[in-house]
């Protein structure tokens, strides 16, 4: 009996020491940087202040940085790739990040919608509270993962999410007949920074009645 | 004269000294406030999406104007679809499911198969539509595992009850999930600190980060434009204490391993423990959390955190702390009652 303890104690041991270490294999910060974030924006401030503080030429820098995240990131899939199925199949992950860009382009959905032959009316846009129809449910967070954009493009659920907000708004309002969801994109600059009141409009989608 | 210990047998040593720690034990309390927190976090999330009237806008399948296209894709990988078809009432039992379960844990019933039946709902859930899936979902995730494995629901739980007759009984479970929901929970962190590489976290970029988020019209609570910049200051401040409790998660790790060995001393546990180094820490990710919640619209993701933290505690502070406050109270009671 005391020998099956100790046994056990020795199994669930070598156990816990093997989750411990594939989970410190699935969660190494290995950079995975992909050319087309590089190449954003953002991407692209971030790389010409690195090539002030390093010294380093952006061209080169960028080469560097893309080879080396790479070289990486083959290393590590490979070491990983036997328990990579259980993270696929139950979505978790070790690597974590809590807004690791402060985007200072961001953007800002507008809801409209029209009458026939009418002007466009504003229905809703985050944080405005004079336009603030279906607020509650746009703003819920599962929802709201459906429709904010990433980096550069929107979610690939974002054609649906404009069919479904337009039926819903279509049914809620008869006697509008359109309804176009499309995101402005502007500048925030810090307080020490020149301004920047560049506005432009993306992802337009419409849906008629 | 004493032989230095041979290559094996310091690994031995090793070894043993790690089955040991695996199998202590501790009272199953904080495990337990945790579980409460989960389920009631996981609940009233799950609740929201009930009251908002979209199950079947994020969870069903596409040919029925749900938002994910999973149920389309080939060798589908969803399990709850392959068992059960793609249909509303898939993701209306798979909802259900995770609502009942999350409760259930919350309460303390059957709580390993509460913690696992939520689990496998999260996980379907997820894949049905991954962009519903944020990362405190995750997180989460991963603590119903260390729950299901642990003895979370032998206290504060209707399984407590029906066994012992009592709430807080006299028993103790493996110490190792909770230790290692306390490792989780900095490695979180820390990963989350690594990952912020963008230069406005750091003095090159002005620590600006913060004044940038707050400005996000997609999360940010209010419309802060009028006067933000004017205690941009403040938001540099709230930057840079946010990359110090990130990337400083470790030093959180050394301290609670200095209190497990004080009796070692030393220069750096005197440090540690003048500088109280654990109790700023957990001061200030509560802090940075109740932030969140009046600042950025983030769902339950400060509230789920916060849910973990009791795990920062062992049983026995807990219990410390309970009795001083017993005792406290029976003094302030005292005097009237005498009069």
């Amino acid at each position: 009996m005391l020998r099956a303890v100790l046994r056990w104690a020795d199994l669930r041991a070598a156990l816990l020491l093997f989750v411990l270490g594939v989970s410190a294999i699935q969660g190494c910060p290995v950079p995975r940087v992909q050319p087309h974030q590089v190449d954003r924006p953002i991407g692209q401030r971030e790389l010409a202040r690195w090539s002030r503080i390093l010294g380093v030429p952006a061209p080169e820098l960028r080469e560097r940085v893309l080879d080396v995240s790479a070289e990486a990131s083959r290393a590590l899939d490979t070491l990983g790739a036997p328990f990579a199925p259980f993270y696929e199949r139950t979505l978790t992950t070790q690597r974590w990040s809590l807004f690791p860009l402060a985007d200072p382009d961001p953007w800002w959905m507008h809801v409209e919608g029209r009458r026939v032959g009418g002007p466009w009316e504003l229905l809703y846009r985050p944080n405005d509270p004079q336009h603030a129809r279906l607020a509650d449910v746009l703003e819920y967070r599962r929802i709201r993962g459906t429709w904010n954009p990433g980096a550069t493009a929107p979610r690939d659920s974002y054609p649906r999410f404009v069919d479904w907000i337009a039926r819903e708004l279509l049914a809620q309002e008869p006697e509008l007949d359109e309804i176009r969801v499309r995101f402005s994109r502007y500048h925030i600059n810090l307080p020490h920074e020149a301004p920047d009141d560049t506005t432009s409009w993306h992802f337009e989608e419409r849906r008629r009645r | 004269m004493t032989w230095p210990m041979t290559w094996p047998g310091r690994w031995r040593t090793r070894w043993r000294w790690w089955v040991s720690f695996c199998a202590e034990r501790e009272r199953p309390t904080s495990l337990a406030l945790v579980r409460l927190g989960v389920g009631l976090v996981l609940f009233a999330d799950f609740a929201q999406v009930a009251h908002l009237g979209v199950v079947d806008v994020l969870w069903g399948p596409s040919s029925e104007g749900g938002l994910g296209v999973a149920n389309t894709l080939p060798g589908t990988p969803v399990l709850a679809h392959a068992w059960f078809g793609a249909s509303l009432a898939t993701a209306r039992g798979l909802h259900a499911l995770a609502l009942v379960s999350s409760l259930t844990l919350a309460l303390g019933l059957f709580s390993r198969t509460s913690a696992l039946a939520l689990f496998f709902a999260s996980t379907q859930l997820a894949a049905i539509l991954p962009f519903a899936d944020r990362g405190i979902d995750m997180l989460l995730r991963n603590v119903l595992l260390l729950l299901a494995c642990s003895g979370a629901g032998a206290a504060l739980s209707l399984d407590a009850w029906r066994r012992h007759r009592a709430l807080l009984p006299d028993v103790t479970v493996t110490a190792w999930p909770r230790r290692f929901l306390v490792l989780q929970l900095v490695w979180v962190y820390f990963s989350a600190g690594l990952h912020k590489s963008q230069l406005t976290w750091w003095p090159a970029g002005d620590f600006g980060a913060l004044y940038l988020i707050l400005l996000d019209p997609h999360f940010a609570r209010a419309d802060f434009s009028s006067w933000l910049a004017d205690v941009y200051p403040l938001t540099q401040l709230g930057t840079a204490a946010t990359m110090l409790f990130e990337v400083g998660a470790p030093l959180m790790g050394l301290s609670l391993y200095f209190r497990r060995t004080a009796h070692r001393g030393g220069v750096m546990r005197s440090v540690f423990a003048r500088l109280r180094v654990r109790e700023v820490w957990i001061a200030l990710g509560v802090a940075f959390h109740v932030g969140l919640v009046f600042t950025l619209r983030l769902g339950i993701f400060p509230f789920g955190m916060l849910a973990l933290y009791w795990a920062f505690f062992t049983p026995d502070e807990l219990h410390d702390a309970a009795s001083r406050w017993r005792t406290r109270r029976a003094m302030t009671a005292a005097p009237s009652s005498s009069s």
